[in-house]
């Protein structure tokens, strides 16, 4: 073995597995982690967002919303009371 | 070859990448293992999770590759200049490796290649690590490195030279 073929030897082994699942896997957990609070942050900064509008025209909504909200709350309790009666009857009818 | 697989990935898609990092982890691994010792594994994740946030920085889906690889790069010389316990640890690593590989090469001269790899400026290794063990092009070696081509020649040439050397041959 001459010392070039030593040498092309020692550099060409030890290359590791073609495939590595864990490695992999760990990778691409790591990549949706960052994915995730990537999109938190998006979301949350959308939201941040939203409520400082909100609050920047709240004196000019709430002349609007109020005789809306005062006319729907009845019609409101209603829908909520009869979903109610209807979730627990279904409830009701399984355990029969 | 991955430019199909790197747009899929720039438009979100994660399978794709998924398919880049089995695709590329074993020569990333090889060359991490060759260029910054026990610390590979750590920076070749590192490495793609920033390749994964930095794709749309990537300026052809063509050049994939070396800059995976320059991204892996100067991770791996950050955290070698970052950490006093790097040679300590890089000596450990090599004592652990004794007798290891199944190319049928001398014990001795595994150790004495080491040694003389571990002991090649940061620069000098990277180049013989992607050019003579990975078997790249010296411009793609340069793109990945961030050195000009007629630098990493000369790394690789005064590399070569060095490790055999070691092995009793002069040139």
């Amino acid at each position: 073995m001459t010392a070039e073929d030593r040498l092309s030897a020692f550099l060409n082994e030890d290359r590791g597995p073609a495939r590595d699942l864990a490695f992999e896997l760990e990778v691409m957990q790591r990549v949706a982690g960052r994915e995730l609070l990537r999109t938190v942050g998006v979301s949350a900064l959308f939201a941040g967002a939203g409520g400082v509008v909100l609050w920047a025209v709240a004196p000019m909504l709430t002349p609007l919303i109020e005789p809306a909200a005062a006319l729907a709350a009845p019609a409101a309790a209603i829908l909520t009371v009869t979903a109610g009666l209807v979730l627990f009857g279904q409830g009701v009818l399984r355990r029969s | 070859m991955d430019a199909p697989l790197v747009q899929a990935a720039r438009a979100g898609d994660q399978a794709a990448f998924g398919r880049l990092v089995g695709r590329h982890q074993q020569g990333l691994r090889a060359f991490l293992r060759r260029s910054c010792g026990p610390e590979a594994d750590d920076v070749a994740q590192d490495a793609f999770v920033t390749a994964w946030s930095s794709l749309p920085r990537l300026r052809t889906d063509e050049g994939f590759r070396p800059w995976l690889y320059g991204i892996a790069w100067r991770k791996a010389l950050t955290r070698r200049r970052g950490s006093a316990r790097a040679a300590r640890r890089d000596g450990e690593w090599l004592e652990t490796r004794d007798g290891e590989g199944a190319s049928g090469l001398d014990p001795a001269d595994r150790m004495a290649l080491e040694a003389a790899m571990a002991a090649l400026p940061d620069d000098q290794r990277a180049a013989v690590a992607l050019c003579l063990a990975e078997g790249w092009s010296h411009g793609e070696a340069a793109e990945a490195l961030g050195l000009p081509l007629g630098t990493i020649k000369s790394h690789v040439g005064r590399g070569r030279d060095k490790l055999l050397a070691v092995l009793g041959e002069t040139s």
